[in-house]
């Protein structure tokens, strides 16, 4: 008998077991709700990038809040962590480092950009489900 | 059963709002959005819903300032409300201590303001039912 490997979580930037438990198991949900993520995505980044370079904690707290908040609707962990980091700069008002979390998100982002980039992203989340339904 | 509760979602951000609408309608709820805090405002005073769930930070009129003016309001004061706060970061103890201050200050200012219950964002669609059942269940009895 041959038994399946699951995937390896790991390596994804998203979290589509935890995702699955946002959208109620709704795969459906999930697609329109990566589409809305994609749609602002680079203009929330942006804005982020912008409010850092200009220094106003305030604002830096108010742009990493936003995506923070997008990021944990995908489980997108590892962005979502680097923006409440940013986002406690920005709560402190120091903002002394926030320029490399700043370039380390942008980076979790694009990889995530990629993940759903691919065009059979949405397969691998039923096979998650699979997965997690046998456990 | 659910279909005669109404839900207003107040949240400025697009994802969530989408989330909380499909998730409660496919469980019978009839569900209305706002994406800030005026609009909300004038949507509970013509829906009177059953419950209103409301983001705390905002632009414009944050969560507390909504709730406030609900409560003024004859028509809208005994609406239900379930605050909704990305504040802090799921499943992290709040090891900042400037962190860990605010949210101890949100929920304060939230249940002053007469918040019934908070949850925090993202929400596991099973959670959000069943805090909602329930504060629609309370509210009725």
């Amino acid at each position: 008998m041959t038994q399946l490997s699951p995937p390896n979580r790991k390596s994804y930037p998203i979290d589509l077991a935890y995702a699955r438990d946002i959208m109620d198991g709704d795969l459906e949900l999930l697609q329109e709700i990566v589409a809305l993520f994609l749609f602002d995505c680079s203009d929330q980044v942006a804005a982020l990038q912008a409010a850092a370079t200009c220094g106003k904690g305030t604002d830096v707290k108010a742009k990493a809040h936003r995506l923070k908040c997008s990021l944990g609707n995908i489980g997108g962990w590892q962005a979502y962590n680097l923006a409440y980091e940013i986002e406690l700069m920005g709560m402190r008002n120091d903002l002394s480092g926030v320029d490399e979390c700043v370039f380390q998100l942008t980076a979790a982002m694009e990889d995530i950009v990629a993940f759903f980039a691919q065009p059979d992203w949405a397969n691998q989340a039923k096979d998650w489900a699979n997965f997690d339904e046998v456990q | 059963m659910n279909q005669s509760h109404r839900i207003l979602a107040i949240d400025d951000d697009p994802l969530t709002l989408h989330i909380v609408e499909h998730v409660l309608q496919k469980h019978g709820y009839e569900v209305f959005t706002a994406y800030n805090g005026h609009d909300g405002l004038e949507l509970a005073r013509i829906l009177k819903p059953d419950l209103v769930i409301l983001d705390i930070m905002m632009p414009g009129l944050d969560g507390f300032q909504v709730c406030r003016k609900l409560r003024e309001n004859p028509e809208t004061a005994v609406i239900t409300v379930l605050m909704l706060t990305a504040r802090g970061a799921i499943d992290k103890p709040a090891n900042d201590p400037v962190d860990f201050a605010q949210r101890v200050r949100d929920q304060l200012n939230g249940y002053r303001v007469g918040a019934s219950d908070f949850l925090t964002k993202p929400v596991k669609a099973a959670v959000l039912v069943e805090r909602v059942r329930s504060l629609i269940w309370s509210g009725r009895n």
